[in-house]
C-alpha cells in the first residue's frame, strides 16, 4: 500500500478526498519511507512525527464529519528549512539558528495546511540558500538519490532529493538564482520558480530580497501546478506579493501548445555546456516541435554577464539581510564583555565559510568608494538583461534552454572553488534577475543515467503558458523515480 | 582592484564579523578572484541606462490598522538572554 507514495500529488489527494485511504495511513507510510530511505541521502534535517499525526487525524475526523477536504488533502509536502514553521525547527541550514523554533508559520506553510497538506519535516539546504550543491549545509550535505556519490544540486537540495526518492511527492523550495530549478534538473523532478511577487515570502528566511521567490518541486508537472495554485496570491503580510488574479496553473496543463512560438537563445548553448545535456535539451526542443510549437532562434546578448551581475546584487542584499543574525533575539550567542565583540564573535562562530565570503563581498560592493563601480553598475547591466527578455518576448511566448550546464557533479568537485561553483548557475540566473517565471522539467537522461532538466522561461505573470509547455514536454519524457 | 588583507579586515569590521587570523588570507584570495571576475561588467556600455528596480506601482500596502502581533513573552522566548522588559545585552553606554 505504501506504493501510494509513488503516485503523483493529484492521485494521492483524490484518493484521500474520496476516503479510499486515510490521511493517517498516508502519514504513517511517509514516516516509514523517510526512516527507510533517508539514511542514504540526508534530505531531511528535522521531522515532526507528532505534529504530522495530529494533522492527519484532524483531516480524517473532518472527512468523517462530511467536510470536503482541500485540494492537497493527505499529500505529504516537505518544506525547505528556510520556511518558518511553528511546529518544527527552522535553521536555514545554519548553526546561527540552531535550535530556533519560530513563533509563527510562513504564509505558504499556513496555506498548505489549510489545503490539507501533510507536513512531515524540514529539508536540508545550503546555509542561507547560498550554494549550488547542498554542500554548504552546516548539518552535513544531502546526496543525490540517483547516485549518492553526487550532489543533488542546491540550494533546495533536500527538497529535490525528497521528491526524487519519493519520500514525498512534492516539496517547497526557494529560488534566488536557481535554487529550485537546478536541483530539480539534477534529480529528475519538476521545479518551478514563479514570477517575482507571485508567492508571499512572509516567513521565508531572507537571502536577497529583489530575487527570492518560493515555489514547488514535484514528481510531475500537474502536481507542481496544484501546489503553486494553493500557495500563489497576494498576502497583506508581504507588500511585494502582487495583487493580481491568481493563475490557474493546473487547468493550464491541458492547454494546447500548437502554434506557440518558443525561442531558443543561442547564448545558452555555447562554451561550458555539457555535450550530453545539450543533446537531451535539443531532443526536448524537437519534442515541442512535434507538439506543433514553432521554434524560433533568438538572442539574449547580455547573458554572459549574468554570473557577475548576480554575485554583486545578491551578495549586497544578503549582507544587509543577514545583519539581523547577531545573537541578541534568537539563536546561539557567543558571550563577550562588550556588545561589539558579542556581535562579531557570534557571527564568526555561527556562519560558515561561504556565508562569510558573501557577507564580505556584499559589504565590499556597497562600501563607500565602490558602490557606483560595482553595485550601481550591476543594477544597470541587470536592466539591460531585462530589456533583452522584453525584446525576445515581443517575438515568442516562451523560451526553452538548459537548466544546468552539467548533470549532477561528484561531491567535493567544486567545494573549494567558489567561482567554479558560481558558474554552474549560469542558465538559471537571467530569469531570476529579470523576475520572470521559469520551470525545469525532466528530459532524456544522460547515457550514464543521470537526470537532465530543460528550462522554460515565460513572460511575467504568465505561468499558465509555461505549464502548458511543461506538460507537453512531460508527454515525451514521463516522470521516473530514483528509487525503484 | 586587488583585494588585500587590509580590505578584508576593513570590510569585516563594517559587517560586524570577527575573523580568525588563519582565514583572512584565504578569504582575501577568494574575494580577489571573484572581484576580478566581476570587473568584466566594466566593459558593458550602460550609458543612459537606469538601474534595475521592481516597479513600486506593483507594491500593495495594507491598511494602516492596529493588528495583533506577538506578545512580549513570545517575542522574548527564543532570546539567548532576556529580562522581563526586553533582550539583554552587555552594558554599552558608559557614563
Amino acid at each position: 500500500m505504501s506504493d501510494l507514495l509513488d503516485e503523483p500529488v493529484i492521485t494521492i489527494a483524490e484518493t484521500v478526498r474520496a476516503g479510499h485511504v486515510s490521511a493517517v495511513d498516508v502519514a504513517n507510510m511517509c514516516l516509514a519511507r523517510i526512516a527507510e530511505r533517508d539514511k542514504a541521502f540526508h534530505a531531511f534535517l528535522w521531522t515532526s512525527p507528532d505534529a504530522l499525526m495530529e494533522q492527519a487525524r484532524d483531516l480524517d475526523e473532518r472527512r468523517g464529519r462530511g467536510e470536503t477536504l482541500g485540494p492537497l488533502a493527505g499529500v505529504p509536502i516537505a518544506l525547505k528549512d528556510a520556511l518558518c514553521t511553528k511546529h518544527a525547527p527552522t535553521t536555514a541550514g545554519s548553526k546561527i539558528l540552531e535550535g530556533y523554533v519560530p513563533p509563527y508559520d510562513a504564509t505558504v506553510v499556513a496555506r498548505l495546511r489549510a489545503a490539507g497538506a501533510l507536513l512531515p519535516g524540514k529539508t536540508n539546504m545550503d546555509e542561507f540558500a547560498m550554494g549550488s550543491s547542498n554542500e554548504n549545509s552546516a548539518y552535513g550535505p544531502c546526496k543525490n538519490p540517483w547516485d549518492s556519490n553526487r550532489i543533488p544540486g542546491g540550494s533546495s537540495g533536500g527538497s529535490a532529493a525528497s521528491v526524487a526518492a519519493r519520500m514525498t511527492p512534492a516539496a517547497l523550495g526557494s529560488d534566488t538564482g536557481g535554487s529550485i530549478r537546478q536541483p530539480a534538473a539534477l534529480t529528475g523532478t519538476v521545479g518551478v520558480k514563479p514570477t517575482y511577487g507571485r508567492v508571499s515570502r512572509y516567513g521565508l528566511v531572507a537571502f536577497a530580497s529583489s530575487l527570492d521567490q518560493i515555489g514547488p518541486i514535484a514528481s510531475d508537472v500537474r502536481g507542481a501546478a496544484r501546489v503553486l495554485d494553493v500557495i500563489a496570491g497576494h498576502d497583506p503580510k508581504d507588500a511585494t506579493s502582487r495583487d493580481v488574479p491568481a493563475p490557474k496553473c493546473e487547468a493550464a496543463c491541458e492547454l494546447k501548445v500548437r502554434d506557440m512560438r518558443v525561442g531558443v537563445p543561442a547564448e545558452y548553448f555555447g562554451e561550458g555546456l555539457d555535450k550530453d545535456v545539450e543533446a537531451s535539451v535539443r531532443e526536448a526542443i524537437a519534442a515541442l516541435e512535434r507538439e506543433g510549437c514553432q521554434i524560433v532562434p533568438i538572442q539574449l546578448p547580455h547573458t554572459k554577464y549574468a554570473v557577475a551581475t548576480y554575485y554583486v546584487v545578491a551578495t549586497a542584499e544578503a549582507s544587509s539581510n543577514l545583519a539581523r543574525f547577531d545573537g541578541v533575539r534568537y539563536g546561539p550567542r557567543a558571550e563577550a564583555g562588550d556588545l561589539k565583540s558579542l556581535y562579531g564573535k557570534t557571527r564568526e562562530q555561527g556562519f560558515g565559510r561561504e556565508v562569510k565570503r558573501r557577507i564580505l563581498l556584499g559589504t565590499f560592493v556597497l562600501s563607500a568608494g565602490y558602490y557606483d563601480a560595482y553595485y550601481a553598475k550591476a543594477q544597470k547591466v541587470r536592466a539591460l538583461m531585462a530589456r533583452d527578455f522584453d525584446e525576445a518576448f515581443s517575438m515568442v511566448e516562451a523560451i526553452v534552454c538548459p537548466t544546468s550546464p552539467t548533470p549532477a557533479f561528484p561531491l567535493g568537485e567544486k567545494a573549494n572553488d567558489p567561482l567554479a561553483m558560481y558558474l554552474s548557475d549560469v542558465c538559471t540566473l537571467p530569469a531570476s534577475l529579470a523576475g520572470l517565471p521559469a520551470i525545469s522539467v525532466p528530459c532524456k537522461p544522460t547515457p550514464s543515467g543521470l537526470p537532465v532538466g530543460v528550462q522554460l522561461i515565460g513572460r511575467a505573470n504568465d505561468e499558465p503558458t509555461l505549464f502548458a509547455l511543461a506538460a507537453a514536454c512531460e508527454r515525451s519524457f514521463p516522470p521516473s523515480a530514483a528509487w525503484k | 582592484m586587488s583585494v588585500s588583507r587590509e580590505t578584508i579586515l576593513h570590510v569585516a569590521e563594517l559587517a560586524s564579523l570577527s575573523l580568525d587570523e588563519g582565514e583572512v588570507d584565504a578569504l582575501a584570495k577568494d574575494l580577489h578572484a571573484i572581484v576580478q571576475y566581476v570587473e568584466q561588467l566594466g566593459a558593458v556600455n550602460t550609458e543612459g541606462v537606469e538601474p534595475y528596480s521592481h516597479s513600486a506601482a506593483e507594491t500593495t500596502l495594507r491598511k494602516d490598522a492596529v493588528m495583533t502581533g506577538l506578545t512580549r513573552e513570545e517575542a522574548l522566548a527564543k532570546a539567548p538572554r532576556a529580562t522581563e522588559e526586553g533582550f539583554a545585552v552587555p552594558r554599552f553606554v558608559h557614563e
